[in-house]
């Protein structure tokens, strides 16, 4: 399946579709708003379900305004948007809006709040069960500050250290119930502050957490093909497989497991014509979901993928599966979720 | 696309068509290019800008490295050094022309024309990127350094007003487009057919020829080593305690080896039997050159009167030493005096007498000390079988002496019934029947002998000789050569036998006396 990106657009202004679940195929050339398509749909196989979206939980327009996400448009430089975004526990969505120095917490209802940073370099951010926020500046000031639901900054401690030598080279940062892990080159994680969010002896350990002491990595080869395979940090290599995947994937975007061990995800299909290289002929996101033994057992396809204007964190699982998207179109910033049938 | 404006319009346009016409980008090596890079990180964004300064791969910022406020375009920059994306990459590949980083101006080239091949780069796939590609959408450019294993990639790039120049990981959406510089290899470095020497290993030489390539090829085998590499040095053992060393002179020679030598083993305290006599026995075991010897601890010394062979030839306190050790010996005497006739008749008894010093450590007790005749020889000895208690034994001491005193023995001598002369000589036995050998134990007797009524009557001179060669001359005694008169009368007999009386009573109320008392 071929997806040509600039056919992709929807039409309307869609800052009421919180929640909207729309099945539609139609594009709108040209549109600078919200698409109204926001799930595509795929034959699967009865052991591999589909999960249960695109589901359009937010639409935030672009603007200088409160009520709207800032982006740079680069001219002779990087082109950005909001570099990452966070669940809340009452299903709010928090996004990293750092060319607008701030924080900003959207709910059904639109904009509900905003905590300054006081820095537009932060490229991602964490919440805490306590409302606090983590957040990592990888260029600039090379730390990771957690800061108070007030905006107050109560921590801040250097990137760089044992286990990562450049800060440049950070490639996710995640928290979990043992505390704030950063993660160099996709290979392996690095424990920096403890379930306190207090600064702690670092921990280094290869890839990411599945269960039962057990890791995941991912490599992708020069063609385009990817395999996951399961470490055991007792005993050994486990399962490896090789992703099955409807077109040449481009990257991994993302890895994350559930409590169950229930492994997802995320890959960016990419491919471009081999007689111009200039010319992509696929462009878009797709989803596995694994049990802890590597075996397929859901998919998803997304429509949105990252853009010219870059971003830090795309998708994010929550610890009940349901699979998290922040995706720009000309409009404005589109938040979607997948979730599975119980 | 307002930056491509600035830089290309106008004059400026005309300018890079001018530059192209001529412009020859160096041959640069992938290596070259990410060491550029590197050398800007740090550096601030500055829109429009694009020059830093370098110190080898790495960042100099004796530079000051600026700073960048506000949304460029439209943003102020502070100081004379930075670059933005397309200056950056610009300034790094050295397109059109060879340019250092530290010179400044931005170069023709904005970062969406590195999206479509041109004279001085070539878009590629993306599978194929390699260190200092370019990536590059129609707003931005940056250079890629690797990839990551899950398909992104590590740049370099001028981010942004906020960010500066930086080497860091990220994703590239769809938009960007790869392409590779021309001129990537590694610049000439030789002429063709060229040839070139050096030298190696230990003194050798190599060479190696210029492809046609017009790169080195490999160095040839090293010829002409030497044994050794210059400045080194060697050690080996030997004999059995002993090491020697060689080193290797500037043309990788071995010089000649060192003189074997080593430490004595265990310190020098493995004793060991010289196999010589005396003190010389004890030996200790050293290393000499490079062996283990016997070494004895003493070196012989002359002789003393101490029981002791000091000279290791043997013999005890042998040749009569007259220095008397410390401690002495516990037997050790000094002839002090002596009564001797000069001349007999043959077959006349004489009495006689000899003074020795106890210069031993031990007491002379009566009976104890003897004074044996050392010539065994009935016809020549003096042997007087009415007073001698044996043939050998001519007295004993009848009083105690102690230690420094001086014994007197009396005895007689018979003279032989024939022949002109008879020699005996007398010598101190210790109690155990041993001869006392120093410092003077012993008197020579020398008698001549007259077959008529008077003694001498030819006139001779009846010898002694003392204890050897020494008598103490402390003693002070005039008699050691008693001159007999050439021609006897009666009255000179008369006097000659008091003379020799008196001396007798002078010893006879007195078992012993002093050398000392005589002064």
């Amino acid at each position: 399946m071929k997806v040509s990106r600039g056919k992709r657009f929807w039409g309307g202004v869609g800052l009421a579709a919180v929640g909207l679940v729309v099945a539609a195929t139609s594009m709108a050339p040209g549109s600078l708003a919200f698409s109204k398509n926001n799930k595509e749909t795929q034959h699967v196989t009865s052991s591999v379900v589909q999960a249960q979206g695109p589901e359009v939980v937010l639409q935030v327009p672009w603007g200088p305004e409160k009520e709207a996400l800032g982006r740079v448009d680069g001219d002779e430089s990087a082109s950005v948007g909001p570099m990452s975004f966070a669940i809340g526990q009452d299903g709010s969505v928090w996004f990293l809006d750092q060319s607008k120095f701030r924080l900003a917490r959207f709910g059904k209802n639109g904009f509900e709040r905003e905590v300054g940073i006081g820095s537009e370099t932060f490229q991602d951010v964490e919440i805490a069960s306590d409302g606090s926020f983590v957040l990592l500046d990888r260029l600039v000031e090379r730390a990771v500050v957690v800061m108070a639901p007030s905006g107050n900054i109560v921590e801040r401690i250097p990137v760089q250290g044992e286990g990562i030598e450049d800060a440049g080279l950070v490639t996710a940062m995640w928290l979990d119930a043992s505390g704030v892990w950063l993660e160099h080159l996709h290979t392996h994680r690095v424990r920096v502050l403890d379930e306190n969010l207090r600064p702690c002896e670092r921990q280094v350990l290869r890839g990411r957490e599945v269960a039962e002491g057990r890791d995941v990595l991912g490599a992708r080869d020069d063609r385009g093909n990817v395999s996951l395979w399961i470490e055991d940090r007792m005993g050994g290599n486990g399962r490896q497989v090789v992703v099955s995947a409807p077109e040449e994937i481009g990257r991994i975007i993302w890895l994350q497991s559930d409590p169950y061990g229930n492994i997802y995800a995320a890959f960016h299909l990419l491919a471009f014509d081999p007689d111009d290289p200039a010319r992509g002929v696929v462009d878009r996101n797709y989803g596995l979901r694994y049990d802890k033994n590597l075996q397929e057992t859901g998919k998803w396809l997304s429509p949105w993928t990252i853009r010219q204007w870059e971003q830090y964190r795309e998708v994010r699982v929550q610890s009940d599966g349901t699979v998290w998207q922040m995706g720009f179109e000309d409009g404005g910033v589109v938040v979607a979720r997948w979730r599975w049938e119980a | 696309m307002k930056k491509g404006r600035v830089v290309l319009g106008g004059a400026s346009a005309l300018v890079l068509l001018a530059v192209s016409a001529v412009a020859a980008p160096p041959l640069m090596s992938r290596d070259d290019i990410i060491c550029r890079a590197k050398s800007g990180v740090g550096f601030s964004y500055y829109w429009g800008g694009a020059c830093w300064c370098a110190s080898g791969c790495s960042p100099n910022f004796s530079c000051p490295a600026g700073s960048c406020s506000g949304n460029c375009p439209n943003c102020t920059h502070y100081g004379q050094y930075g670059a933005d994306c397309s200056g950056y990459v610009t300034k790094i590949w050295q397109i059109p022309n060879p340019i250092s980083v530290s010179t400044c101006g931005h170069g023709p080239y904005v970062a969406s024309m590195y999206t479509k091949t041109s004279s001085y780069w070539t878009v590629i796939s993306r599978n194929s990127l390699q260190p200092g590609d370019s990536m590059a959408s129609s707003a931005h450019v940056l250079l890629y350094e690797q990839g990551d294993p899950w398909g992104s990639l590590v740049a370099y790039e001028a981010r942004g007003c906020s960010s500066g120049i930086v080497r860091n990981w990220r994703t590239c959406s769809g938009d960007y487009v790869a392409a590779r510089r021309i001129n990537l290899g590694t610049p000439c470095a030789c002429t063709p057919g060229a040839k070139e020497n050096r030298g190696c290993g230990q003194c050798g030489t190599q060479s190696r020829t210029c492809g046609s390539n017009c790169q080195w090829e490999g160095w040839g085998a090293c010829t002409g080593q030497g044994p050794c590499a210059a400045g080194t040095s060697e050690k080996r053992n030997c004999c059995d305690c002993g090491t020697q060393s060689r080193s290797c002179t500037s043309s990788c020679q071995w010089a000649e080896w060192s003189a074997c030598d080593g430490p004595d083993p265990e310190g020098g305290t493995l004793s060991c039997d010289t196999g010589e006599p005396g003190p010389c026995a004890e030996g200790r075991i050293r290393c000499v050159q490079g062996c283990k010897t016997c070494r004895r601890v003493v070196d012989p010394t002359p002789e003393l009167c101490d029981e002791v062979d000091n000279d290791c030839n043997g013999q005890v306190d042998d040749g009569h030493p007259t220095e008397l050790g410390d401690p002495p010996p516990a037997f050790a005497a000094t002839l002090v005096d002596h009564s001797i006739p000069v001349v007999m008749h043959h077959g006349e008894q004489a009495t006689v007498w000899a003074a020795f010093r106890n210069d031993g450590s031990k007491r002379w007790n009566k009976n104890e000390i003897w004074l044996g005749a050392t010539t065994v020889d009935a016809e020549a000895a003096l042997y007087d079988p009415e007073s001698w208690a044996a043939y050998d034994i001519a007295a004993l001491l009848d009083t105690d002496v102690e230690p420094g005193q001086v014994g007197v023995l009396t005895w007689s001598i018979r003279a032989p019934e024939k022949g002109q002369s008879s020699q005996q000589t007398f010598r101190l036995m210790d109690p155990s029947g041993s001869w006392l050998r120093c410092p003077s134990p012993e008197l020579q007797v020398t008698v001549r002998l007259s077959a008529f009524g008077r003694r001498a009557e030819d006139g001779g001179l009846a010898d002694t000789q003392q204890g050897g060669e020494n008598a103490d001359p402390s003693s002070g005694c005039a008699c050691h050569h008693v001159r007999a008169p050439a021609s006897w009368s009666w009255a000179g007999w008369l006097l000659f036998a008091l003379y020799l009386g008196a001396w007798a009573s002078r010893f006879s109320d007195r078992s012993s006396w002093r050398p000392e008392d005589r002064r």
